[in-house]
């Protein structure tokens, strides 16, 4: 065969695959551009981290305006209740709170079922029927200050921290009543230990206050222990060179997956459930959660090297854990709270 | 021709002061009073019909009338001593010749430019019962077992609502006082009254409408106030209606929110309460003086008590100048050694030297110190000429 025929094959066959390249990407790259029109979606994710997201999104769906509201979840679940009574919510997607509050909207028939491809690479549970899928990994676990305290001072378990005389009036914890990660917390620990667990922590006079006030404290001494999410103690390493350190528990961490839920089209404000699936399935890929880790939360993904700074993997926290009962959660919360209430009060 | 005796047809005129006041009540109506009425609404008809089961459910918990009597309690005991704070100092201020007022006058509202979140961080940090920095060294200075005091309690919640909320009182009092027609108390004088007399006698009798407007400013913002005690009474279990409004709310449901609505029903007729009260008591008597002449405030010579008076109010106000920059977060601009020992010195926080280019954002506050008086061309001051010279505090804030 001649070079010129050699030649004139090559460039065909190279024509072909480029062709064939084309073809293959071409219907993922229309599939985005064909999404268009709004998605409001309220978070309870960090600002900064919906900074990066919402830059991320534009350009993955170039003709869908999407629009994040912040607030921190007890706003945001009292701005859904608000809206409830108008009969429409302001929003087409949430990303906030866990299971449990997933379940109530369930149940009042406000979300949408969608089975996204992605369910299959999961690695915490989700609803069967498609209503919600945890999107990011919230972890609850002890935190103290080595620059005052060593490791051997201090209580490594869940247990020790509501029963080690030793940092009586030294601990803090979130207030149940406010944080639905410490509501469900203290329904973990009230599986594992029983309701007797409230009044220990109610005897160690446990301070009961936001996790932003605890941290300040462990920082000036005032607490040696608290009960706090990781993401809260890694965000303070990473922002501020801080040398407040994690304590996996010894008997297990409480993980509280966050979730992304769609609104039912006749509850929902842009009423484009078309785009809101895709938005989940993009949140739900490598991408997406690529953008989720670096909000110092775990990433709900298998076979991911996906890791937030400066956190161990996800696979070993999972070797160890108190699971929590969301139905119980959801159902049994005003008992839990009350106790928890009385408890803590009572000692005082 | 027969005169008419027809009346004169009335033309009528439009006053366009009508449409504006119309407008003025459209929007106290709008944003004041159907907020309001909804309140009461939603408590009673939160089920679809009149209920009173919101209620019988929030007052029939035990923890909630705990709360509603720490509302009162530290309210009430805000806005005494806030009054109690604030008269003399707007008397001091307004009506003696103290040194430096004007200086004083600005940092005594200091506190009310920062939100009572921070200031309430801040007071954490300097006040909580193991390791409060303050607490610390009286403990150390006066050879205490333990930290004396507990900020986590009552007494902590009411003295750091008083420090917040007396501004308001002193901003009230002090412009009533400085505008108040001093004949009567010139009056006095002549008559051989000697100055406190006639500030007993004279004065507070005819400042009481302005001290019971402060009274009232300053109990309804304590009972008002949120960031206060969720910082200061969480950790104690000092509950106040405030934060269990808001516990309600982040529950997050509708009976969350109708438990909330119910409670705040409470604040509204409590506040309403007091306005009514005081209304009622003032209007009893008559305050006002009727003179041909404008008004020009009484200048009280302190005499020999005027630099110990100033001394006093200089550490109450170094006081001020202390606890905001226990604040969280300042930065060193000072490029003079000597400045710096002495602000180090005042403020008992290690002031470094830090001669950088400063440029103040919109919002932020500076503490400058400046000399009596200018010193020599090219001469560098050493601690003990500052401190000869002498020098004031300012507090500058950019506003745009």
């Amino acid at each position: 065969m001649s070079i010129g025929k050699r030649s004139s094959r090559l460039f065909s066959v190279l024509a072909l695959v480029a062709l064939v390249a084309v073809l293959m990407t071409a219907p993922a790259l229309a599939k985005n551009e064909n999404v268009k029109g709004k998605v409001v979606i309220y978070t309870s994710m960090y600002e900064d981290i919906i900074e990066e997201v919402d830059r991320i999104i534009s350009k993955e769906f170039p003709n869908l305006e999407v629009v994040f509201f912040y607030g921190g979840t007890g706003t945001l679940q009292a701005k859904i209740a608000a809206e409830l009574d108008t009969g429409k919510l302001g929003c087409d997607m949430l990303m906030v709170a866990e299971p449990s509050y997933s379940l109530e909207l369930q149940e009042l028939g406000l979300l949408h079922p969608y089975l996204t491809p992605a369910r299959e690479n999961l690695l915490f549970e989700y609803d069967p029927e498609g209503y919600w899928y945890p999107v990011r990994v919230c972890n609850m676990v002890l935190a103290y200050n080595p620059e005052l305290y060593s490791l051997d001072e201090i209580p490594t378990s869940f247990y020790d921290f509501a029963y080690d005389k030793s940092v009586e009036g030294y601990i803090s914890m979130g207030n149940p009543l406010t944080s639905g990660t410490s509501m469900a917390a203290i329904s973990a620990l009230r599986d594992k230990y029983g309701y007797e667990y409230y009044e220990a922590l109610g005897d160690q006079k446990v301070m009961v206050e936001s996790g932003s006030v605890a941290l300040t404290k462990l920082e000036t001494g005032e607490c040696k222990v608290i009960m706090i999410l990781e993401e809260s103690v890694l965000k303070k390493r990473e922002e501020e060179g801080s040398e407040l350190a994690v304590i996996y528990p010894d008997d297990g961490c409480i993980i509280i997956p966050s979730t992304i839920m769609t609104i039912a089209e006749e509850y929902s404000a842009n009423k484009n459930t078309e785009a809101a699936e895709a938005i989940t399935d993009w949140f739900l890929s490598e991408a997406g959660q690529a953008a989720i880790v670096k909000g110092w939360m775990h990433s709900v993904l298998k076979n991911t090297n996906l890791l937030p700074y400066d956190s161990i993997p996800t696979t070993q926290i999972l070797e160890n854990t108190i699971p929590v009962d969301w139905e119980a959660t959801y159902k049994e919360r005003e008992e839990m709270r009350t106790k928890f209430e009385e408890a803590v009060k009572r000692a005082r | 021709m027969q005169p008419s005796l027809a009346p004169a047809k009335k033309e009528l005129h439009f006053d366009i002061k009508w449409l504006i006041v119309a407008a003025i009540v459209a929007l106290l109506l709008i944003f004041e009073v159907f907020p309001l009425i909804y309140l009461v609404l939603r408590s009673v008809f939160s089920t679809g019909r009149f209920s009173i089961e919101a209620f019988q459910r929030v007052y029939s918990y035990e923890l909630n009338w705990e709360a509603v009597r720490n509302t009162l309690v530290t309210a009430t005991l805000s806005m005494f001593f806030g009054i109690m704070i604030a008269f003399p100092l707007a008397w001091l201020v307004g009506r003696t010749n103290l040194y430096g007022k004007k200086f004083f006058r600005t940092l005594f509202v200091m506190t009310y430019m920062v939100p009572p979140y921070v200031g309430a961080m801040a007071w954490l940090r300097l006040l909580n019962p193991r390791v409060g920095t303050l607490n610390v060294f009286i403990q150390k200075l006066l050879g205490l077992p333990q930290p004396p005091f507990n900020i986590y309690s009552i007494g902590g919640l009411v003295w750091v609502l008083t420090t917040f909320y007396y501004p308001y009182a002193f901003i009230t009092i002090s412009r009533a006082m400085e505008k108040m027609d001093p004949s009567l108390e010139e009056a006095s004088r002549i008559s051989g009254a000697s100055p406190l007399k006639t500030l007993f006698t004279v004065t507070l009798p005819m400042m009481t409408p302005s001290i019971v407007a402060a009274a009232l400013l300053v109990f309804v913002s304590a009972a008002s106030c949120y960031g206060i005690p969720s910082i200061i009474g969480a950790p104690g279990q000092i509950h106040t209606v405030t934060t269990r409004i808001i516990d309600f709310v982040y529950i997050g449901s509708q009976e969350g929110l109708t438990d909330a609505t119910t409670l705040a029903v409470f604040l509204m007729l409590i506040s309403n309460a007091v306005l009514y009260v005081s209304t009622f008591v003032l209007g009893r008597r008559q305050y006002i003086t009727v003179s041909g002449k404008s008004t020009r405030p009484n200048i009280v010579d302190l005499g020999r008590w005027r630099i110990l008076l100033t001394v006093l109010v200089a550490l109450f106000s170094v006081d001020e100048a202390r606890h905001l920059v226990h604040l969280h977060g300042w930065v060193s601009a000072v490029g003079h050694e000597a400045t710096a020992a002495v602000l180090s010195r005042i403020l008992r926080v290690n002031v470094p030297m830090n001669r950088v280019e400063y440029q103040q954002q919109v919002g932020q506050l500076a503490i400058a110190l400046t000399l009596n008086q200018r010193a020599p061309e090219g001469q560098v001051l050493s601690v003990e000429e500052m401190l000869k010279i002498g020098f004031s505090l300012l507090l500058l804030e950019r506003l745009e």
